[in-house]
């Protein structure tokens, strides 16, 4: 009995001994673990051991990529030791994504040989430059992996700044609008704007080649103004030496503009087009959006909902035998003198509309209106939405010019 | 005890010790916080956190994705797995206090008024308390925002089933000119719970205003300086109790540390402008502001602990991926959806846009026109999914069938199931895709969408010029691989796209 009681006694503290110390090392050691560790390359507890050496750099940077382009480096592994080196790539958790490939040549490598490990690499995300690393499992006790790094920028063949879709907002009726923008590459040190193209001929282009000085304003825009030359040549300078962020190499500056008298009243979508010699049938497109209107808009109200865009305030469903009467703040925009306001028509004509200015209202350079819209009771049923939508036409008188305004209202009475 | 089994002993119990130490341990992987693979791998949610101690939940920069980054499953996010880790977290004892950042749609359309109206509503049913601006949310125009602000007060928002709208926060911004409109962000809030007063600002960097200017909003509205108005807001939120001072900072991630510097007032920045999966650096420490940052697409949102000791304030944070291992759908949430799919279909909207010219103003024929001569392209095309591209978005793909909400009005999903659309830029061409019954002969991904539309080649073709016809259709591969294909498999919709294997799967014959 007493020597069991010594035997089970002593048989809990091996184990404990042997959870214990296992227990200290994994608590040095582990972090977070792959999930499949079963058949990777493991060092042997004795030797002789391999010995994993990177013959050269273990980064490369890949330079300008462009967005689509696949590449590939092949880095070297040699191993120097006295045992076969046994590698493993591409197991879960070895790459930082899922985009870069560590491709082995063989993976077992004798004593002395060497092996190429291919790390492969397509831009398939619009962004400035990446970063990643693919590591490779040994079983080289000092080596366990062997992190493989890749960096590079990706350069655009053609890039629009400030953005390949603009809106100028609402815009008065006899406005005239010049919209500046540019068209760049990061890959090409020239090219040629063959021809631009704008379907419905309603807009005014012009346009001519960046100078450098332009191209660097350019590269430094989001830190330092067109005017302030000093800190333009600081942010380039700086973005130069990073080598981390594509430049501007070429590129040309265009002005559309916009008359708002070639506009139908309400919105408005053009669209230009920029064919060049970057590539066989090279185009790039910029879309240009507005909304020719008499600078209003209409605030929040119950039952209403207002779309600046459109210019359509819509009104919801209700009974054509009680009508509906609607109370909605309405602001004038870019007032530069007091004025009034009436009605110039509306459809359908049954549509009621009245103004009483807010003088309380605190804007300096807005003017606010309560508009009483009333649909009297007992007008004919009417679907107003969608492709089909009444209208009201108003104007605003004091100022130099009579503005006019016009507005679309969508509503169902039944 | 002979001394040879007192010898014996000892020897095993070195043994031991030895095979302890020496026993083959797991490599080491990728350290926390680094690029730890997704799903399945992911450590247990808020383990060894208290219930009883104060947390707070932030999202923010969800730039539309209303489901999970794009339209792949495996994807991590979306507005349902967030209110499942909602539930999750109340089901554990939590009551989290959640707030956004704001940045909630990606375009100012017509549609992406509708979807930042559900997502505020859909906020709303998480029990949000406060929503701040995004650039992305003002460019939606001025007058929209004022429609979608609180005007009213209302009791506890953290308050569970509570569903109401929740506010709009924004310290530094002025709408029309005016500080006295309906509707108009609040400048702070505060929230008791437990023994916190959370008192609460954000603001929007003016150095973003760049989305403004593009949007043609921004003589609408005006941003001040941050430093200039966060003195007041911050006395003004001490004053009435505030324990714990909170700012969501829509700015560069620079900007929010620097803010952090110059108030160290603030217990808490949570801060937009960081990685898309911000994994690193992660929260990060200024004096004793901590500052965190929440990632894009709605991907993650950042879980924020404060021991429930007012005189102390230690803080945890746990940045949790909203992945599909961990966390499911929430009814609540497809209902949302169901509902903004059919507003989209009430609306018209996708019929209703503007479109856009074609070059030269080419029209799109559709792919069985195409299919009268080119009779093998046509037979490849039509056993391809490319061909029942508009009925999967009927159906959903295998798997997703049981919850799936039709999105056949929805302009976002139509860009790449149908022919005749801009797919980057969710645009409709003049004769494009408009909707069944008037464009029948464009549903699917047709053949135009690659080779461009076919009027002028067919007229070519009728008039004998084949050359030039032929060229009006030509698509190199290379033009494929470099920026056809990917315009619609980008990483968002198709992560594991590949040209090489893809490819094989259509390759057609151009002529029969």
């Amino acid at each position: 009995m007493r020597i069991a009681a010594v035997i089970l006694t002593f048989l809990a503290a091996t184990g404990g001994l042997f959870y214990g110390a296992k227990a200290w090392r994994e608590s040095t050691n582990v972090t977070v673990r792959p999930d499949d560790q079963s058949s990777l390359p493991t060092p042997t507890r004795n030797g002789p051991h391999p010995k994993a050496v990177l013959v050269g750099s273990g980064e490369f940077d890949f330079g300008i990529m462009e967005q689509g382009q696949e590449s590939e480096h092949v880095f070297l592994i040699r191993n120097d030791g006295e045992a076969p080196l046994q590698l493993a790539a591409n197991y879960k958790g070895a790459n930082t994504c899922e985009c870069t490939v560590g491709k082995l040549a063989r993976d077992v490598i004798p004593p002395g040989e060497t092996v190429e490990v291919t790390v492969a690499w397509g831009v398939k995300k619009p962004a400035i430059g990446f970063a990643h690393s693919a590591r490779i499992r040994t079983n080289d006790p000092e080596h366990i992996t062997i992190p493989l790094l890749i960096k590079g920028v990706i350069g655009r063949r053609a890039v629009i700044k400030p953005a390949e879709n603009w809106s100028v907002g609402q815009i008065g009726t006899n406005a005239t609008v010049d919209v500046n923008l540019t068209l760049h590459s990061e890959i090409a040190d020239q090219f040629k704007l063959l021809r631009i193209e704008n379907p419905t001929g309603k807009l005014v282009i012009k346009s001519r080649p960046m100078n450098e000085d332009e191209l660097e304003a350019l590269a430094a825009a989001n830190s330092a103004s067109p005017d302030d030359k000093e800190k333009i040549a600081k942010v380039t300078a700086r973005l130069k030496a990073g080598n981390n962020r594509p430049l501007p190499k070429s590129g040309y500056k265009i002005t559309a503009t916009v008359d708002a008298t070639k506009l139908a009243d309400g919105p408005f979508l053009e669209t230009l087009t920029f064919y060049t010699d970057l590539a066989e049938d090279h185009s790039i497109s910029f879309h240009l959006s507005g909304s020719r209107s008499g600078l209003l808009e209409f605030m929040k109200a119950a039952g209403v909902e207002w779309n600046s865009d459109r210019l359509l305030l819509r009104l919801g469903t209700f009974s054509a035998a009680k009508g509906k009467s609607f109370r909605i703040p309405m602001l004038v925009k870019n007032v530069s003198n007091d004025g009034k306001i009436r009605v110039r028509a509306t459809r359908p004509k049954f549509l009621s509309v009245e103004f009483e200015r807010d003088l309380d209202f605190p804007a300096k350079k807005n003017r606010r209106y309560w508009m009483t819209l009333t649909i009297p009771k007992g007008e004919p049923p009417v679907t107003l939405i969608n492709r089909q939508k009444g209208e009201v036409v108003i104007e605003f008188v004091g100022e130099k010019k009579k503005r006019l305004m016009r507005f679309f209202v969508g509503f169902v009475s039944r | 005890m002979p001394r040879w089994a007192t010898s014996l002993l000892v020897a095993l119990a070195v043994a031991a010790v030895l095979a302890g130490w020496f026993w083959p341990l797991p490599e080491s992987g990728p350290e926390p916080g680094g690029d730890r693979p997704l799903g399945g791998t992911e450590p247990p949610l808020l383990e060894n956190w208290s219930p009883g101690d104060l947390t707070l939940v932030f999202s923010g920069q969800q730039h539309g994705y209303l489901e999970p980054c794009g339209c792949s499953e495996t994807q991590s996010g979306g507005f349902s797995r967030r209110a499942d880790l909602l539930r999750q977290m109340d089901r554990r004892g939590f009551h989290p206090i959640a707030f956004d950042l704001g940045g909630m749609v990606q375009r100012r359309r017509e549609q992406s008024r509708l979807k930042y109206q559900t997502m505020l509503a859909a906020l709303g049913e998480m029990s949000y308390s406060a929503v701040g601006v995004g650039p992305e949310d003002l460019a939606l125009g001025a007058a929209f925002l004022l429609s979608q602000g609180q005007t009213e007060d209302r009791d506890s928002p953290g308050s569970p089933g509570g569903s109401t709208r929740p506010y709009l926060l924004a310290a530094n911004l002025q709408l029309f000119d005016s500080d006295d409109l309906p509707g108009a962000p609040v400048a702070s809030r505060l929230i008791a719970s437990g023994d916190h007063t959370i008192g609460v600002t954000a603001i929007l960097d003016p150095r973003l205003s760049g989305a403004l200017e593009a949007a043609g909003v921004l003589s609408d509205v005006t941003i001040r300086p941050p430093e200039d108005v966060l003195p007041g807001v911050l006395d003004s939120l001490a004053r009435d109790g505030a324990t714990i001072l909170v700012l969501l900072s829509h700015a560069r991630i620079d900007t929010s540390l620097e803010l952090a510097r110059r108030f160290p007032r603030l217990n808490l920045v949570v801060s937009a402008g960081g990685p898309e999966d911000p994994l690193t650096d992660n929260p990060r420490q200024v004096g004793t502001t901590t500052v965190v940052t929440v990632g894009q697409k709605g991907k993650y949102v950042g879980v924020v602990g404060f021991n429930n000791h007012p005189q102390s304030t230690r803080v945890r944070f746990e940045l949790v991926n909203l992945d599909n291992q961990r966390f499911t759908d929430h009814p609540k949430m497809t209902e949302a959806m169901r509902t903004y799919q059919k507003t989209l279909e009430q609306l018209d909207l996708a019929a209703s846009m503007l479109p856009i010219a074609t070059s030269g103003n080419r029209k799109f024929i559709g792919s069985a026109r195409c299919g009268e001569c080119h009779t093998k392209a046509l037979s490849k095309w039509r056993d391809t999914p490319h061909a029942s591209a508009f009925e999967s978005l009927s159906t959903g793909r295998d798997g997703q069938e049981h919850n799936w909400v039709p999105r056949t009005f929805d302009a976002e999903c139509l860009s790449c199931h149908v022919t005749g659309w801009e797919p980057q830029k969710v645009l409709r061409f003049k004769s494009g895709y408009v909707d069944r019954q008037a464009s029948s002969h464009l549903l699917g991904n047709g053949c135009e969408n690659c080779h461009g539309p076919g009027s002028r080649h067919v007229e070519l073709v009728e008039a004998g010029q084949v050359e030039p016809s032929l060229a009006e259709v030509r698509v190199t591969l290379e033009q494929a691989r470099r920026k056809i294909c990917i315009s619609c498999h980008d990483l968002d919709n198709s992560p594991t796209f590949d040209f090489d294997t893809y490819w094989p799967q259509i390759a057609h014959p151009g002529r029969d």
